[in-house]
């Protein structure tokens, strides 16, 4: 790697800043005397002296200490003096690094961390080298290695076959909720469901597929529905506003989200004067036939499912400017998607079952323990 | 001392109009920026000398994320001061 940095002159600094500001160089030259000059002015009189966008320069107090005279090996005392140091801002950092910005840091496996936060000495590394016991070792390690791999391959190709073989003998039967737990996987994407929520891989929402995956949906929802009136948004509604005061429920709300959001991906964004397109009332949620209550149910793990998908997002990178705000909006979708879900049950109780490949695990545990504490029906307490 | 203070200062000091000291000022530190970036060091008289130093990758403690990260290599803007400016801030 080249390490060496050049030097340039003033005068070819003052050549560039003229050719920049179109200035003669003696102009500019007498400027930058001027500027740094009084940088230095202000740095006698403060603290600190903070150049926007640029960074600051800071003056520091360091009392006397004991030193050595490197060359004469005398010692001698360092009296106590003004150190003055540079922080180069955040803007200048990213300008500086401009050609190294497409590298970004990587969090470290926790394994590999450990090893190397142990330093080996280079004798201990011989040793262990030389042992013939480690050797031994390293030849069993090998065949255990190639074992696994054996029965690894065995067990994935059975696994394959059952693939294959199993929607043969299933494949007529499949029913509507086998269905939509599917298309609500593939979605978003079922591969992170074992993994752990923080810390390992997310999945990264898709909006093309979500944006398919609500107009298909919208199709099923408006069949044999007249529209009643087409509203425009006001200052403070939300979606949950809008539907308590035409269908007068406000538990409602995913059937009239998705009746009018085909496009966009957050639930949570409405504005004043988008026009929202109100459809009949779905029946009397008292009394759902078993269709729409499976279709309510339904659009409420969709949106679960996108508020997850937008929380995990978040974790990764999304709308935050720092780490501290990337767990605190992840964790909120994540939360309002568990919520979302809780509201759900309200109107099927055996859901986490039937939905059950549709939703993550720790979601279903959690939510078995808010029915055991609250019931069905907490929302309504609350 | 803020930005518009400092080309209100500037601009009396040396006679020129706001508006041109600002051009001045930004395309100064510009010019700076770009020549850090393309690793160049200069000395100013009387203040001191800007130089850049390239960290190569190195480990890292996120205390944030609770872990150890592998950080990319960068470069690092650095100033030392010259004997002038030591003597002017030091002089009481």
């Amino acid at each position: 790697m080249k390490n060496e940095e050049e030097k340039i002159t003033i005068d070819e600094f003052c050549e560039k800043v003229s050719k920049k500001a179109k200035t003669s160089p003696e102009d500019s030259k007498k400027f930058i005397h001027t500027l740094f000059d009084s940088i230095g002015e202000n740095l006698t009189q403060k603290e600190k002296v903070p150049i926007y966008q640029f960074g600051i320069f800071r003056k520091k107090w360091a009392s006397k200490k004991k030193g050595v005279n490197p060359q004469t090996q005398e010692k001698i005392t360092i009296p106590a003096h003004h150190k003055i140091s540079f922080k180069p801002s955040a803007a200048l950092a990213a300008k500086v690094n401009k050609k190294y910005r497409h590298l970004k840091p990587n969090v470290l496996d926790e394994i590999l961390t450990l090893t190397h936060l142990k330093k080996t000495t280079p004798e201990e590394i011989k040793e262990l080298e030389g042992s013939p016991e480690l050797k031994k070792e390293h030849g069993k390690a090998k065949k255990r290695a190639l074992i696994t791999l054996i029965v690894g391959g065995i067990i994935l190709l059975l696994l394959l076959a059952l693939v294959i073989i199993l929607p043969a003998y299933y494949g007529n039967e499949s029913n509507e909720v086998v269905d939509f737990a599917k298309k609500v996987n593939l979605m978003l994407g079922l591969n992170s469901i074992s993994e752990k929520l923080r810390g390992e891989k997310f999945e990264i929402i898709d909006k093309a597929k979500v944006a398919e995956f609500l107009a298909d949906f919208k199709k099923k929802l408006s069949q044999d529905r007249k529209i009643v009136e087409t509203y425009s948004v006001k200052p403070g509604d939300s979606i949950f506003s809008i539907s308590k005061k035409y269908w007068g429920n406000e538990f409602l709300w995913p059937d009239l989200y998705i009746l009018n959001k085909d496009e966009y991906v957050d639930p949570d964004l409405i504005f004043p004067n988008d026009k929202i397109v109100i459809y009949e009332k779905m029946g009397d949620p008292e009394n759902f036939s078993e269709k729409q209550r499976d279709q309510i149910v339904q659009a409420y793990i969709g949106i679960y499912r996108i508020y997850r998908a937008l929380g995990e997002a978040d974790l990764i990178d999304g709308r935050a400017k720092n780490d501290a705000q990337k767990i605190k909006f992840g964790e909120k979708r994540i939360n309002d998607s568990q919520w979302t879900l809780y509201t759900a049950l309200r109107y099927d109780h055996d859901l986490l079952k039937k939905y059950e490949n549709a939703i993550y695990p720790e979601d279903i545990d959690l939510l078995n323990q808010y029915i055991e504490r609250f019931g069905y029906d907490g929302m309504k307490n609350k | 001392m803020n930005k518009q203070e400092m080309i209100k200062h500037l601009s009396e000091k040396l006679s020129l109009t706001q508006a041109e000291t600002k051009t001045l000022l930004e395309a100064t530190f510009d010019t700076m920026a770009e020549l850090l970036a393309k690793r160049k060091s200069f000395t100013i008289q009387g203040f001191g000398t800007f130089s850049v130093t390239q960290l190569e990758k190195r480990k890292g403690f996120n205390p944030l994320l609770n872990k150890w990260m592998m950080l990319p290599r960068k470069l690092k803007p650095k100033f030392k001061a010259g004997d002038s400016l030591k003597e002017r801030v030091n002089a009481k």
